[in-house]
C-alpha cells in the first residue's frame, strides 16, 4: 500500500486523541456535592464488568474512527499486483511521449504550454525509482526521436532536457504504435514488469483526431496490458489564427492574395488583419471573426517590377502567436515563349493556320505567351533554349539534323507542338517518329458524320486549366474537321480529342523531360473550321499550357513546414552552380545545383528563406521562399478534444497522486470512508442513551 | 411565618386530611376513636357490675331481663397525637436539577402536613434529627404551636452525617404508642437497616406516614464527564465517569425504591415520593387523594 497524500500521515498521532482527552478529562474530573454515595459505589461496583466494557469498545471504535478518517484522506492505493502485495516491488515500463506539435507553443499563464508540459514530464520522471525502465521521445505528427529504453529515469530526464517544440501539427498515432512495438519487443525478453505509457500533450482536437474511431485498440500492436495515461496540460482554449493564404488573379499589374483568417473558441468579434510586404505594413481589412474560417478577403500587393514578392498577415497577437502570422512569397515568371516553324511560306496567310495562331499569340494579352515565327530554312540560327515549346507547322520534309535538335530539345524538358499542314504525308514525320506520341498517317476525308470535334481525354486539372472554364461551354460540336491524318496512338499517349468515329484527332506524351502534342490535321480552314470557333482560344491555350508546365505569371513559394523548398531553372534562365540558403534563426545551407534545380528539405521552423545562388558575379538578388505551420490540420483548435482515449489522465497539479493511483493500483479511499461510516453508526449505537429503568 | 407564606396556606385551605379512623391513645377528648372504654354518645358493649361502677351506668333492662347488673360501656373518643420526624442531615442539602434543597422541600411539606393536623383538632409535634435528636416541639393542638415548629425548621441543615436507622431506632421509645409519625426524610442510606428500624414502628403500633423527598438528579443522575462525587454528610468521595455507571445507578436506585414501596406496603406504612421538580402541592394534593381513597 502506498499513499497518495503521505504528508497526511503525520497527523496519525490524532488517532489517540479520544485516549488522550479521556485521560484529561478524568484528571480534570469536575467537583460536585452529591447527597449520598451508597448507591453510587454500588452502581460503580456493577458497572464495571459491562458499561465499562462498552466504554472501551466505544473509545477504541473513535481512535479507529479517527484513524480511517486520517488515511482516508491521506488517500491510500492499494497494489494491485502479487507482487507488489507480497512486498517484492518490481520496477515498471514507463514510455514518456512529449507532444511537441505547434500547439504547445500557446502560452498558458505567459507560459508556454510546452514548457509546462516538459516541466510535468520531468517532475514524473522524479517519481520513478532506479529499477524502473524508461524512454522518452517527441512526438508531433510522427516520432520525432529515436524510442528507446534508457539505463536510468535520470538519463531519461537528461533526454527530456533536450527536447525542444516544433512547428508540425499533431497526430498521435504513430507514436503510440512505436510505443506499443517498444514493449513488444522487451515483452519478448519475459519481462512482466508493469507498462505505462505517458502522453504529456494538451490533447487539443488535432492530437486524437488522426486516431480511428475505435481508439486504442484500432491500432497496430495494440497491447491491453499496457495503460495509456494522458498528462495533460490545458488551458487558454480561445484562438484566432490566419487559416489560409492563397493566391488570387492579377488585376491591373496588381498580385492579388486571398486570405482566411479563423477563430476557434470565444465570443465572434472583428478580428483586424494587417498586410506586411517586405517589414513595410501597406494595408488593413477587418475580418469577421465567426467560429471557424472565415470568408476569404482580397487583398492587393502593391505595383512593384521586382520578380520577388513577400510579406506577411499579421492579427494581434493571442495565446497562440504562432499562427497569427502568415508568410507568403511568390515570384513573377516571364511569359513562356513560343517558336512557330513553318515550311509552307504561304502558311501566315489569310485563312491558313499560321494566321490564326500568330493573331492569337502575338498582342499578347489573351494568351500569357510570347511568339516568334521562323521559317524553317532559318532554323539553323536559332537558339531553342530560350523557348519553351515549338510549334512545328505545315512542312513536307525536315532540314537535315533539325529532327535531332528537336529531339535534345525534348529530351530536355522543352515541349513540341505539331501542327500538320495541308502537304504532310505518312512519310513526313519519320523522322520525328521516336518523339511523337502517334504514328501520323497518309490524309484523308473524313466521312460526314464523323467530322465533328468530339472530347475525349484533356487534362482537367487546374494548372493547366487556368480560366476554370468547361469544355462543353464551347458548343465543341461546331467544331467540324474535313479532312485529316489518321493517327496510331502508342500506348502511353492520351487522346485529347476525337472525331465523330472515335477515331483520335489529338494525341498527347512524354519524351524524356520534355512533351509532344500532335493535332492530326491542319488549321487551315480549308480543313479545318477549329481556328475559326471560340474553342480555338482555349484549345491553343491549354495545349501551350501543359507543353510549357506553365500554371501562371506568378510562382507560390509558399509552404508548410516539413515540406521541400524546390527550385527549377527553366529554358531561359541560367542555373546557378550551388545556391546558399539561409533559414530563420540565420541557418545557413549550401547546396549544388544538381540537373538545373535544388531541392532543401531541412524547413523545420516557419519563417522566411532566402536562397541565393552563388554565381561569382557579385550581387544577386536572393530568391525568398515563406514557409509556414500548417493550419489546414486543424492544429489552431486548442480547445480540448471531446474524446478520450486515455485509460487515464495526469493533472498536473495532482501529478503524484494520479500516477500513482493509476499505476500502481486502486485507490481505497472510498472503502476506508465507508468503513468509517460503518464504525461511526457503530460508535452511534453503543453511545446511544438508555432506557430508564421504572 | 417564613415557611407558611400567605399563598401557602392559601392553598392548604382546600386540603383536607382524614384521619378518623385512627385508633389512638391519649388523655384529650378528640375525634378520634379511643381503644379505652368510656363513657359517650357510642356503645361499645356491656360488662358485669363490680363494686365502685357509678349506678347511673347500670342497665336496667337487662337486669330485668337476666336479673343481674350488667354496666354500659362507651367507646371514648380521643384526640391523635402525631410526631412531625423530619430528617435534616446532610444529604437534605442536596440540590441538583430540582428548583430548591430537599431541606427547603421537605420542611414546607412538614409545616403544611403539620397545618393540616391541627386544622382538624389533632396534636402535632415535631422532631428534627441528623445524628441523633435535635429539635423536639411536644404535640399539642393549638395553632399557635405552628409557629414553634416554624422557627425551628427555619434554619438550614446541619450537614452532619446521618444514621437513619439508628436515629429511628433510638426515638422509638420516647414516642407514646398508636401515635401518627409523619417521617419526612430522603431515606437515602442502608435501606435494609432503615427498613427494619421502620419494622418496630409498626409494632409498636404507630401509623407510618413516610414522605420521601427526592431531587430528580439522584433518580436520573443527568451529569455528564468524570465527576468527582463528594458526600455531603461524611468525608467520603468518589472520582467516576458518570456515563460510565448512569446505567447501573438508575438500577440500583430503581431496585431501592422498589424494595421500599413492597416492604411498606407489606406492613402497611404509607409511602409517597417527592421529587423536588414538582411543586409542592401537586404531591401534597395526589399524597392526600390516596389517604382518602385508602381510608
Amino acid at each position: 500500500m502506498s499513499f497518495l497524500n503521505p504528508s497526511l500521515l503525520w497527523w496519525l498521532p490524532a488517532a489517540a486523541a479520544p485516549i488522550v482527552l479521556h485521560l484529561i478529562f478524568m484528571r480534570r474530573a469536575r467537583r460536585m456535592a452529591f447527597g449520598d454515595l451508597t448507591l453510587l459505589r454500588a452502581a460503580y461496583a456493577r458497572s464495571l464488568p459491562a458499561t465499562r466494557l462498552r466504554q472501551w469498545l466505544l473509545l477504541a471504535l473513535r481512535c479507529l474512527l479517527l484513524l480511517l478518517l486520517i488515511l482516508a484522506f491521506a488517500r491510500p492505493v492499494v497494489h494491485r499486483r502479487a507482487s507488489a502485495a507480497g512486498g517484492v516491488e518490481k520496477g515498471i515500463e514507463v514510455v514518456v511521449l512529449l507532444d511537441t506539435s505547434w500547439s504547445m507553443h500557446a502560452r498558458v499563464r505567459g507560459k508556454p504550454r510546452f514548457a509546462a508540459a516538459a516541466a510535468a514530464a520531468e517532475r514524473l520522471l522524479g517519481l520513478l525509482k532506479p529499477s524502473d525502465r524508461t524512454a522518452v521521445a517527441a512526438f508531433s505528427d510522427g516520432l520525432e526521436s529515436e524510442l528507446a529504453w534508457a539505463d536510468s529515469p535520470a538519463i531519461s530526464r537528461a533526454a527530456l532536457q533536450r527536447i525542444r517544440a516544433g512547428y508540425k501539427p499533431s497526430n498521435i498515432a504513430p507514436a503510440l504504435e512505436r510505443a506499443y512495438r517498444l514493449f513488444a519487443e522487451s515483452d519478448e525478453e519475459d519481462n512482466e514488469s508493469r507498462k505505462v505509457i505517458v502522453v504529456v500533450t494538451d490533447a487539443s482536437r488535432n492530437v486524437l483526431a488522426g486516431l480511428p474511431g475505435k481508439g486504442l485498440e484500432a491500432l497496430s500492436g495494440y497491447d491491453s496490458e499496457v495503460v495509456v495515461l494522458g498528462l495533460v496540460v490545458e488551458g487558454a482554449p480561445e484562438n484566432a489564427s490566419i487559416f489560409d493564404v492563397r493566391p488570387a488573379p492579377i488585376v491591373e499589374n496588381r498580385i492579388g492574395v486571398s486570405v482566411r483568417a479563423a477563430r476557434f473558441g470565444g465570443q465572434p468579434r472583428p478580428m483586424p488583419l494587417d498586410l506586411f510586404v517586405r517589414e513595410r505594413r501597406v494595408d488593413q481589412r477587418t475580418a469577421t471573426g465567426a467560429e471557424g474560417p472565415g470568408r476569404p478577403l482580397l487583398f492587393r500587393l502593391p505595383e512593384s517590377r521586382a520578380l520577388d514578392h513577400w510579406g506577411r498577415f499579421s492579427l494581434r497577437e493571442d495565446a497562440l502567436a504562432l499562427d497569427d502570422s502568415y508568410h507568403f512569397a511568390l515570384r513573377m515568371r516571364p511569359r513562356p515563349k513560343a517558336l512557330l516553324l513553318y515550311g509552307n511560306s504561304r502558311y501566315l496567310e489569310a485563312g491558313r493556320g499560321g494566321y490564326f495562331m500568330k493573331k492569337l499569340l502575338s498582342d499578347g494579352d489573351r494568351l500569357p505567351f510570347s511568339l516568334d515565327v521562323a521559317d524553317l530554312g532559318r532554323f539553323r540560327g536559332i537558339d531553342l533554349s530560350v523557348y519553351g515549346v515549338v510549334l512545328l507547322a505545315d512542312f513536307r520534309s525536315l532540314p537535315e539534323g533539325m529532327a535531332e535538335r528537336l529531339e535534345r530539345f525534348v529530351l530536355r524538358g522543352g515541349g513540341l507542338f505539331v501542327l500538320a499542314g495541308t502537304r504532310a504525308d505518312a512519310k513526313t514525320y519519320r523522322d520525328l517518329r521516336r518523339v511523337l506520341p502517334a504514328r501520323i498517317g497518309n490524309p484523308i476525308v473524313v466521312s460526314e458524320n464523323a467530322r465533328r470535334l468530339r472530347l475525349a481525354n484533356p487534362p482537367q486539372d487546374e494548372s493547366v486549366l487556368a480560366q476554370r472554364f468547361r469544355w462543353d461551354e464551347f458548343e465543341l460540336q461546331n467544331a467540324v474537321v474535313e479532312r485529316a491524318y489518321p493517327l496510331e496512338t502508342r500506348e502511353d499517349a492520351t487522346i485529347w480529342f476525337k472525331d465523330g468515329e472515335g477515331r483520335p484527332l489529338m494525341a498527347a506524351g512524354s519524351f524524356g523531360q520534355g512533351r509532344v502534342l500532335v493535332w492530326g490535321s491542319s488549321l487551315d480552314i480549308a480543313w479545318s473550321n477549329l481556328a475559326l470557333k471560340p474553342v480555338f482560344t482555349a484549345w491553343t491555350d491549354v495545349g501551350l499550357r501543359w507543353l510549357t508546365r506553365y500554371s501562371g505569371r506568378e510562382q507560390w513559394r509558399t509552404l508548410h513546414v516539413g515540406e521541400s523548398i524546390k527550385r527549377v531553372w527553366g529554358g531561359g534562365e541560367q542555373a546557378p552552380t550551388k545556391v546558399q540558403i539561409r533559414a530563420p534563426g540565420g541557418r545557413r545551407s549550401t547546396l549544388l545545383v544538381r540537373d538545373r534545380g535544388i531541392v532543401f528539405s531541412d524547413t523545420r521552423e516557419p519563417g522566411f528563406y532566402f536562397l541565393t545562388p552563388v554565381t561569382g558575379e557579385g550581387d544577386v538578388r536572393p530568391e525568398v521562399f515563406a514557409v509556414n505551420v500548417d493550419r489546414t490540420s486543424g492544429e489552431g483548435n486548442l480547445a480540448p478534444s471531446p474524446r478520450s482515449i486515455f485509460h487515464g489522465r495526469i493533472h498536473p497539479e495532482t501529478l503524484r497522486e494520479d500516477f500513482l493511483r493509476s499505476v500502481y493500483g486502486r485507490e481505497a479511499r472510498t472503502a476506508a470512508l465507508g468503513l468509517a461510516l460503518v464504525l461511526l453508526l457503530l460508535e452511534m449505537f453503543l453511545a446511544r442513551p438508555r432506557r430508564i429503568p421504572e | 411565618m417564613r415557611i407558611l407564606k400567605p399563598d401557602i396556606l392559601a392553598r392548604l385551605k382546600n386540603f383536607n386530611f382524614d384521619l378518623r379512623r385512627h385508633r389512638v391513645e391519649g388523655h384529650l377528648t378528640g375525634r378520634h376513636r379511643s381503644l379505652k372504654r368510656g363513657f359517650s354518645q357510642e356503645f361499645a358493649q356491656h360488662r358485669p357490675y363490680v363494686a365502685g361502677d357509678d349506678l347511673k351506668h347500670l342497665d336496667w333492662k337487662v337486669y330485668a331481663r337476666k336479673d343481674r347488673f350488667f354496666v354500659k360501656e362507651f367507646q371514648e373518643e380521643k384526640s391523635l397525637k402525631t410526631y412531625m420526624l423530619v430528617d435534616r442531615s446532610g444529604s437534605m442539602g442536596y440540590r441538583g436539577a430540582g428548583p430548591e434543597t430537599k431541606w427547603e422541600y421537605a420542611r414546607r411539606l412538614a409545616m403544611c402536613m403539620a397545618y393540616l393536623i391541627l386544622g382538624q383538632g389533632d396534636a402535632a409535634g415535631l422532631l428534627t434529627f441528623d445524628t441523633e435528636r435535635r429539635d423536639f416541639l411536644p404535640p399539642r393542638r393549638r395553632m399557635t404551636h405552628l409557629e414553634l415548629m416554624d422557627d425551628a425548621l427555619s434554619d438550614g441543615v446541619t450537614g452532619g452525617e446521618t444514621d437513619l436507622a439508628a436515629v429511628l431506632s433510638g426515638m422509638v421509645s420516647s414516642l407514646p404508642r398508636r401515635s401518627l409519625i409523619v417521617l419526612v426524610s430522603d431515606l437515602l442510606g442502608d435501606s435494609a437497616r432503615i427498613l427494619e428500624a421502620l419494622r418496630v414502628y409498626a409494632a409498636r403500633k404507630h401509623r407510618l406516614l413516610v414522605l420521601q423527598v427526592l431531587d430528580p438528579s439522584e433518580r436520573d443522575l443527568d451529569i455528564d464527564g468524570p465527576v468527582l462525587f463528594e458526600s455531603m454528610e461524611n468525608s467520603d468521595s468518589l472520582r467516576c465517569e458518570v456515563s460510565l455507571l448512569r446505567e447501573s445507578y438508575r438500577e440500583a436506585f430503581a431496585l431501592q425504591q422498589r424494595l421500599y414501596e413492597a416492604s411498606f406496603h407489606s406492613t402497611g406504612v404509607h409511602h409517597a415520593v417527592f421529587y423536588t421538580d414538582e411543586s409542592w402541592h401537586r404531591g401534597l394534593a395526589r399524597f392526600l387523594a390516596r389517604q382518602s381513597a385508602v381510608a
